[in-house]
């Protein structure tokens, strides 16, 4: 049987003492705990608890666990010094042996946790026991290119919200699995699907949409959390999609275009904005203060060929933040204009403080790319600050596709692809699993297909022994790399920093790992038997640190398939 | 020749007028066993769709095992597949003058109707002769196309990615090579993909598939 509060008084200060005995800056924040969790009903999540999550070292509320998306659990318990005795806790199998993307939300006690073709289980935090299973019925009807995938869901109040396959929300009673309300986002049938975790503030459950090989037009949702009904739509593609005709990527490097061919294009067809692609696949980030949402946008469609998309293709490929009121633009950046080599800006977004040119901080957004640059933007205007020296490498950028095809690194899943980065703020480090895949880029351009598969050429993946990962722990505040762990096979699924020094991190080979956060030395290491793909989280019931992670493989880089939940826990 | 099959050429010498109409070989014996009895649902169609049935079999086989190597299995294949299929067939994308006069007069219910009724029938164990792959040579050429991507896994496919496990090689090697050679466009990316490919690789990695 489920406890019914997870998150006693002792258990509180106990974690207050452990934390200020690290000296960690959130330590302090976790005391807020108090006001907010010792109310009667513990697994209600109230707007407050949503704000508070950064200093929370109970539950892990958001998917990228507060809304700044900093992935830093402010819980010491399990640190540099005791890791080595950390062992599963318990196990759970899900019933669908297919890639496991999703990323565990646990309130006061209660795990939440999605998979592939849209399942819902809400389990024992402490147990692994099962409370609830609710499968979602998909339409025939689906489209997505990289796998069946769902990255999780989202909490608020007593309502769990999941985005599907078949392009729809829904909202389930968090109790008992049961379907409240769902509601069709887009039409599957034209290239629409949902894979992203959700993400709920101030009532309003914020999605946007995956099909950026579709030919759709990317969009950002809102929609009331009670109702489902939708409150406002930020399209990523504006209606004037040319930009500034920008001959260079946000670095500098040349981008060889044909500005006089792509005008002439657009005099003859006009803007393409209506199947220009644009997705919003990820978790945006909520600056709730400035009261803005901060997201990155995807490829244009179709990825290889430019042909009929003349322009800077706004806002593909680019972070851009928008009124959290209202959905109304407010400013962006573009990573890579008139994209031909499948650059999307993919990992999330993330909140922090870092230093600007003048050495001043100020409020920043920090976006890994699929370049292999880790950006600092202003979040005022969303100018680049810096960007990082590259952490995998560069080859022949930006060498056009050619029918023949053209070899070029990063390959199109990056770089860094949709993995979330982790921050350690007292060390000013972001950590950030990269992709080391080359590709050779094949151009052949075809008509819009009306919601098919539109790539414009195809990607070939070099040969697997030339491929490669790392976790790369970047200084933010310079740019300059401190140190990288390489991994045999290149790394997807996301990282973990927590206030014990450490960061987690899983590969295709099944290994998932600790490693210390300061230094990178590989302190603790499992062996979970399928791909450790997905985001790994933190939380703690009855005052025990638990780290939990799904096991289940990768479709998108075809790493071994499971079914497996892990919770771990450290023995006596 | 079975009664469906008679009627079928019947009824496709009626309507291919000034086509020539070909249904590629029949399949041979050894190619394909006929799976053990199975119980087969009852169409859950309306009766006018009901009476198309017997058409639908004449080529892809009444028991699921199709009567020509060039027509592929569809029972038990995925429904998203087999309405998308259906309706490229009605307006036009995928070019067949059987199948685009077969369901020229459908409605996208009855389309979708369809689609239901083979997805839910079962896929049929043809047992083509298994492949050795010498040193991982197609596994190599699978991982450089990234196909588990789309058609997953074990190449079971799900929605509208078809399901390539188990499917007819001569099917599999015709649809793969009339993709690359363009006769084949309502999937252009498998077009593009598949210009990546030599004629012995898309043979090699039919054949691979087939035997799953």
């Amino acid at each position: 049987m489920l406890r019914r509060s997870r998150t006693p008084l002792t258990t509180i200060l106990l974690l207050t003492v452990a934390l200020n005995a690290f000296g960690e800056p959130e330590a302090a924040r976790a005391q807020t705990i108090k006001g907010t969790h010792l109310s009667a009903d513990l697994r209600f999540v109230t707007q407050r608890m949503l704000d508070l999550a950064e200093g929370d070292g109970n539950n892990f509320l958001h998917p990228n666990h507060n809304y700044k998306q900093t992935r830093f659990y402010p819980n010491a318990q399990i640190n540099t010094s005791n890791v080595r005795r950390l062992r599963p806790a318990w196990l759970f199998q899900v019933d669908v042996r297919e890639s496991l993307e999703t990323t565990p939300v646990v309130v006061d006690g209660v795990m939440y946790v999605t998979t592939a073709y849209n399942h819902v289980y809400a389990l024992d935090a402490a147990t692994g026991e099962q409370l609830w299973h609710f499968k979602h019925r998909l339409s025939p009807v689906t489209s997505y290119c990289c796998g069946p995938n769902n990255r999780g869901v989202a909490v608020y109040e007593d309502l769990v919200f999941m985005g599907t396959l078949d392009a729809k929300l829904i909202a389930l009673d968090s109790r008992t699995g049961k379907l409240v309300w769902e509601t069709q986002i887009a039409d599957p049938e034209l290239g629409y699907s949902e894979t992203m975790a959700p993400v709920v503030v101030e009532g309003k459950v914020l999605i946007g949409t995956s099909g950026g090989e579709y030919g759709i037009r990317g969009f950002l949702k809102a929609f009331d959390a009670k109702t489902g009904k939708l409150l406002w739509t930020f399209y990523t593609t504006p209606e004037n999609s040319v930009g500034v005709w920008a001959t260079k990527d946000a670095t500098g490097k040349d981008l060889r275009r044909d500005i006089a061919k792509e005008k002439e294009t657009l005099a003859r067809i006009g803007d393409p904005y209506r199947w220009l692609g644009g997705p919003v696949w990820q978790t945006p980030a909520i600056d709730r203060a400035g009261r803005k949402i901060f997201m990155v946008v995807g490829n244009p469609a179709p990825p290889l060929d430019d042909s009929q998309r003349p322009g800077d293709n706004l806002y593909t490929n680019s972070l851009v933040a928008v009124d959290l009121d209202t959905g109304r633009y407010h400013c962006h950046l573009q990573y890579v204009p008139h994209d031909r080599w499948d650059m999307d800006a993919v990992s999330p977004p993330v909140l922090i403080e870092a230093p600007d040119e003048n050495g001043q901080t100020v409020p920043a957004v920090l976006h890994a790319g699929k370049t292999g640059y880790i950006y600092i933007h202003r979040r005022e205007d969303c100018s680049l600050i810096r960007f990082s020296e590259p952490i995998v490498p560069q080859e022949n950028m930006w060498a056009l596709p050619t029918p023949e095809g053209t070899r070029m690194a990063p390959g199109a899943n990056g770089g860094v692809g949709w993995s979330p980065v982790a921050i350690h703020p007292g060390l000013g480090l972001v950590y950030a699993l990269a992709i080391h895949q080359p590709m050779t880029f094949h151009l052949q351009s075809t008509p819009y297909p009306g919601g098919k598969l539109w790539l414009g050429g195809a990607f070939r993946v070099a040969p697997a022994d030339e491929h490669w990962g790392a976790l790369v722990a970047v200084d933010y505040r310079t740019g300059a790399i401190r140190w990288e762990v390489k991994t045999p096979q290149p790394l997807i699924g996301g990282a973990l920093a927590t206030a014990g020094g450490l960061v987690f991190f899983g590969e295709g080979n099944g290994r998932f790992n600790a490693v210390d956060a300061a230094t990178g030395a590989r302190l603790w290491s499992f062996q979970a038997g399928a791909g450790v793909n997905a985001p790994p989280v933190s939380y703690t019931v009855d005052g025990k640190q638990y780290v939990a992670v799904a096991a289940g493989g990768s479709a998108q880089l075809d790493f071994k398939r499971g079914n497996a939940i892990i919770a771990f826990t450290l023995v006596e | 020749m079975d009664r469906h099959t008679q009627r079928a050429r019947r009824w496709f010498s009626g309507i291919a007028v000034g086509a020539t109409l070909t249904l590629g070989d029949p399949v041979s014996a050894q190619e394909m066993r006929p799976r053990a009895a199975e119980p087969i649902p009852e169409p859950q169609l309306s009766e006018r769709l009901a009476e198309l049935v017997p058409t639908c079999l004449a080529c892809h086989g009444e028991n699921g095992v199709p009567n020509y190597a060039e027509s592929p299995i569809v029972d038990g294949q995925h429904e998203g597949y087999l309405f998308i299929q259906l309706r490229d067939y009605k307006n036009g994308a995928r070019k067949h003058e059987v199948m685009n006069e077969v369901v020229k007069d459908l409605s996208r219910q009855d389309l979708r109707e369809l689609a239901a009724y083979f997805a839910a029938r079962p896929w049929p164990r043809v047992d083509q002769p298994p492949v050795a792959d010498e040193n991982g040579v197609v596994e190599r050429l699978l991982a450089e196309g990234q196909c588990r991507e789309c058609h997953g896994a074990d190449f079971m496919g799900d929605g509208t990615m078809p399901r390539l496990a188990g499917q007819l090689t001569a099917y599999l090697v015709s649809t793969m090579r009339a993709f690359r050679l363009k006769e084949r466009t309502n999937n252009a990316a498998m077009g593009s993909l598949l210009d990546t490919f030599s004629d012995e690789e898309i043979e090699a990695i039919a054949r691979y598939l087939g035997a799953l």
